[in-house]
């Protein structure tokens, strides 16, 4: 292993439900680099955001039940004692929620709320810590930092409060953020400033990333790795490169068809992904995602193996279409794009073809 | 906070002005009311009935009653019916009863039902026996809210006061007199006004709680790395007791207001709530009359001091 | 009426000159300007996008036309009737010709109705008798990608998307002319809220729906709008045909909302951030141009006077002192704000 400042391997997370017992994550394996960006990209209910808060160590608190194995720096977090967590939680791995307005306290004051991480970390006297959090509101973006420090969040907009909320996980100088759709209830010029902002902390401070989203489109311009996630699982990643212009999973071509683009034509569909994602209490066992998937044949019907599948030339040169996806899988089993994995059995070429949708990335 | 206060003023002179009216105009339709009937004595004549009726005003309209009952009232002249004595100077003696029993039952409920709420929520999220825990403390505190105070008290009085001489068989001792004779004299009233509001407010404090686990912010709180307990005081309490500190303030006024009359009676304190007890047992409206203001006045008063104490505590609630 | 019939484009909408104030909750007198003499029209089969940032005013705009909300000032046309302050009772027959489709799905079902209930009542109001109430029902849900169990459901047990389906049955229940869409999919998931654009088009096209779409996303706007107004601060800044608006925006604030539109292409830089909108300030905007703390180009004119809304060639109009492109090259027209989104501009179909 080289720098991995993360590690998660066979992560599970399963919830023992009235229905009976469920795999919100099932078997999630990824990397963080330092100083990297990761993007987790999923619908809701795929597990992204369950798998954020067991990384956290948080899940338990939530009636999860958490297996396999996440090391920080190499150092195993899974089962380590809560001790040991709290001292991690806020001070090296920080993390940034989806909406500002209810994860922070509403009647403490923004200052009050970062010192107070900062004298759970360090011995500072309170005045220090009040000092520092102004610091790091300043650092996050926020002009006028002292006076935001007194404000209370309601007499924030969305946009300072998720500021706000960067400036807090950044107090105590962590090693990695996770930002769990940290920009999805803002404005779309807002969405803009957060994560320029988090890709400016990233440029100066190598502070690593794993940012969790919906929407691949908010990925492209900051990721460095992408993990795309359906049903509890991861079903592609890569490099960002690999995976916008070389996707090869059907759910990442729905998931990229989905985005509106201003240059598209008017009438045109999107090509998004049909249907909704099965209960998690009656997964099938072969390809997760195959009810939904236009392109499933019968061995979608069996289990499928998270692999590098792709070809290394990036899917520049689209090949001609040939029949018989087994032989071609073996074929280019030979030569595939490494780190590029994804658990789709069609065949390379057919890929290729098959994604195009109106000269675009769809389903 | 001008606009504050005069908004609160109005409020109670338009409470004040139709709570007493209602009173009166309830003991106008009141069957066997005719006061001149009874103030005249058991063998009066029909004569002397007419002639008291003259003498105290009954023979006006109701509204020029209504007015100088109102009028003497407001100079403190006011004199009950019975006993024809100045309302207002008896108040004044049964006040400190009243306000030593409210106090010290205000304190402990609240106390008690924070403690037992807080603990009944943190037991209701433990393991198989955590949870029988809380539903023992459910229980107790059903049970509480619904004992009858007038049975428990008797039931505390003849326990630990006849049987075991523990405590002095109700009365009220002033504390200016005799600070620990007032002290043993409060205990047992004390206890069982209490219990019957912890009982109730460990419940909406158990359930606010509960509610508040749930907030976005205390997974926050969590995520920065703060201790259980820290996350429990700081931030899950704080905010849980926030609609109690506004439900404290009201019920203090009702109890202040004479609203514990049963308690008072029980233990013979000679408070607010006793005589408005006796009052209404002899249909005495003068009286009635002025508890029923007064505790319309304190209610008003106390709603407007808990919404200062729920804004300084609460910076989304705006005084208006 | 007969005047409306010669009309070439008849306007299913139109909205002169709508001016709304909300009294501010902390300084007496002075109000907040949430629209401040906004005119559109909505043709018969246009579909038109309103976008902004929020605090624009544009949800407003849509509280306005459904006559959710009173005007302070203007006039409210719908299929050429006057409806600015008619009564309750007045607005009856009309309200089944447009309908509103909320942002919070969850917020506006009522949570203790099960769905056939919701989309009874206002079936029950165009006249459906009872005993057709179960298959007008599922045919409502079936129009909108459900199966009839799903009347049986509560919102609760429904996902997101699929109480947005309900929502836009809710809308269609009546047979409306006009939908009036506030941020009709801002709360779901990318993949969802393709379903649900998609689903639109698709009803729009089938029962030649005429449309007013409003959202913060440019992107969403521009992929399902014929014309499109860009709302700051109150006021449209610049309106006209959704493709020129989007290929050469004349007022810097679209270019701007265009450059922070993410692209998903790790080739394509990260998108720009504008400046942060100011605080609003309850005494209403300063003078001069509204735009110009946040706006690159702004110079002493443009913060002392505030800019009219001009028309430009091609049925497009801008309030700007310094319009940025190609297409504000012509003489820019008289200054005409009541008539800005004319119907001079077709629909293209």
């Amino acid at each position: 292993m080289s720098a991995a400042l993360l590690a998660v391997e066979g992560l599970q997370v399963g919830f023992d439900t009235e229905r009976g017992p469920l795999r919100a994550v099932d078997g999630l394996s990824l990397q963080v680099d330092e100083g990297e960006v990761v993007a987790i990209v999923g619908e809701s209910g795929s597990g992204k955001s369950a798998a954020a808060l067991a990384i956290m160590g948080l899940s338990g608190r939530e009636g999860a039940s958490v297996a396999g194995s996440v090391r920080l720096e190499g150092e195993e977090l899974i089962g380590a004692p809560q001790r040991r967590l709290r001292e991690i939680r806020g001070a090296r791995i920080a993390m940034v929620f989806q909406d500002p307005m209810s994860s922070l306290n509403p009647v403490r004051r923004i200052g009050d709320q970062i010192a107070e991480q900062i004298r759970a970390h360090e011995r500072l006297p309170r005045a220090q810590a009040r000092e520092r959090a102004v610091a790091s509101l300043r650092r996050a973006g926020i002009a006028d930092a002292e006076r935001r420090a007194h404000a209370y969040p309601h007499e924030l907009s969305g946009g300072l409060r998720q500021r706000a909320m960067i400036a807090m996980a950044l107090s105590c100088s962590p090693q990695l953020i996770i930002a769990d759709e940290p920009t999805t209830a803002l404005d779309v010029t807002i969405q803009a400033q957060v994560l320029s902002e988090l890709a400016r902390l990233r440029a100066e401070d190598g502070t690593a990333v794993l940012l969790i989203t919906h929407d691949l489109g908010v990925v492209a311009g900051i990721a460095d790795r992408v993990v795309v996630m359906y049903a509890g699982q991861a079903v592609e990643q890569g490099s960002a490169e690999q995976v916008f212009a070389d996707p090869q999973h059907p759910c990442t071509w729905g998931l990229l068809g989905s985005i509106p683009r201003i240059e598209s034509e008017r009438a045109q569909r999107l090509a998004s992904i049909p249907g909704a994602p099965p209960s998690p209490l009656a997964l099938p066992p072969g390809c997760r995602f195959a009810e939904r998937c236009p392109h499933a044949f019968e061995r979608c019907a069996e289990p499928v193996e998270l692999l590098a599948r792709a070809a290394p030339d990036g899917g520049r040169d689209a090949g001609g279409s040939r029949e018989g996806h087994d032989d071609l899988e073996r074929a280019e089993r030979a030569r595939v794009a490494p780190g590029h994995l994804d658990r789709c059995v069609l065949a390379p070429e057919l890929k290729r073809a098959r994604r195009l949708v109106g000269g675009r990335i769809g389903l | 906070m001008i606009v504050f206060a005069l908004r609160r003023i109005a409020a109670m002179v338009a409470v004040l002005f139709a709570i007493s009216v209602l009173t009166f105009l309830l003991f106008q339709v009141i069957p066997n009311g005719d006061p001149a009937v009874r103030l005249a004595g058991r063998t009066a004549t029909p004569r002397e009935i007419a002639d008291v009726r003259r003498q105290w005003g009954f023979d006006k309209p109701v509204y020029v009653q209504y007015l100088r009952t109102m009028e003497q009232i407001m100079t403190g002249q006011v004199v009950s019916y019975t006993q024809q004595v100045n309302v207002i100077e008896q108040i004044g003696r049964d006040l400190p009863a009243t306000i030593s029993l409210t106090v010290g039952a205000g304190v402990i409920w609240l106390i008690g039902g924070v403690i037992l709420g807080l603990a009944g929520a943190l037991l209701s999220e433990g393991g198989r026996l955590a949870r029988l825990a809380d539903r023992l403390l459910g229980a107790l505190a059903m049970a509480g809210i619904s004992t009858p105070t007038f049975l428990l008290g008797d039931v505390l009085l003849f326990y630990l006061g006849y049987r075991a001489h523990l405590f002095p068989l109700g009365g009220y001792v002033p504390l200016t007199e005799d600070p620990v004779g007032w002290l043993t004299h409060m205990i047992l009233p004390w206890l069982t006004l209490a219990i019957l509001f912890t009982g109730f407010y460990a419940r909406v404090l158990r359930s606010t709680v509960l509610d508040t686990m749930r907030e976005p912010y205390v997974r926050t709180a969590r995520a920065k790395g703060l201790s259980e307990r820290r996350v429990l005081f700081a931030h899950v309490l704080r905010n849980s007791l926030l609609p109690i500190v506004a439900l404290w303030g009201l019920d203090l006024a009702a109890v202040l207001g004479g609203g514990a009359l049963l308690t008072e009676t029980v233990f013979n304190l000679h408070g607010v709530g006793q005589y408005a007890a006796q009052s209404i047992q002899s249909l005495d409206i003068p009286p009635i009359l002025v508890i029923t203001m007064l505790t319309a006045f304190l209610v008003v008063v106390f709603s407007a001091l808990t919404d200062i104490v729920h804004a300084a505590l609460d910076p989304r609630v705006r005084l208006r | 009426m007969s005047e409306r019939a010669h009309d070439p484009s008849p306007a299913l909408l139109e909205m002169e000159d709508v001016s709304v104030r909300f009294a501010s909750a902390r300084r007496r007198g002075a109000g907040v300007r949430a629209l401040d003499g906004v005119s559109l029209t909505v043709g018969a089969g246009e579909t038109v996008g309103v976008v902004g940032e929020s605090g624009c005013g544009k949800t407003t705009l849509i509280r306005c036309a459904a006559r959710l909300t009173d005007v302070d000032g203007g006039r409210i046309i719908f299929e050429g009737r006057e409806i600015t302050r008619a009564s309750r009772r007045a607005l009856r027959p009309v309200r089944g010709g447009m309908q509103v489709v909320f942002q919070d799905p969850e917020g506006s079902l009522n949570p203790r109705r099960r769905v056939g209930a919701i989309l009874a009542t206002p079936l029950r109001l165009r006249g459906v008798p009872r005993s057709r109430l179960g298959a007008e029902t599922a045919a409502l849900l079936a129009e909108v990608g459900m199966a009839a169990e799903h009347a049986e459901r509560y919102p609760h047990e429904l996902s997101g998307g699929q109480r947005q389906r309900v929502g836009i049955a809710r809308a269609l229940a009546t047979r409306p002319r006009l939908l009036l869409l506030d941020e009709p999919v801002s709360a779901l998931d990318v993949s969802v809220q393709a379903q649900i654009v998609n689903l639109l088009e698709e009803l729009r096209r089938r029962h030649g729906l005429s449309c007013l779409f409003v959202a913060h996303d440019l992107a969403i706007v521009a992929h399902v709008s014929d014309r499109i107004a860009v709302m700051y601060l109150g006021r449209i800044v610049e309106s006209g045909p959704a493709e020129t608006l989007l290929r050469a925006p004349i007022h810097p604030y679209t270019q701007a909302l265009i450059a922070a539109l993410p692209t998903p292409d790790p080739s394509v830089p990260a998108p720009t951030a504008p400046p942060p909108p100011p605080e609003q300030v309850d005494c209403g905007p300063p003078a001069g141009c509204r735009f110009a703390d946040r706006c690159p180009h702004a110079d002493e004119l443009c913060r002392t006077v505030e800019p009219p809304l001009t028309e430009h060639p091609g049925g497009r109009a801008a309030a700007c002192h310094h319009p940025l492109s190609a297409g504000a090259a012509g003489d820019p027209g008289r200054a005409s704000s009541t008539r800005a989104l004319g119907c001079e501009s077709r629909p293209r179909r």
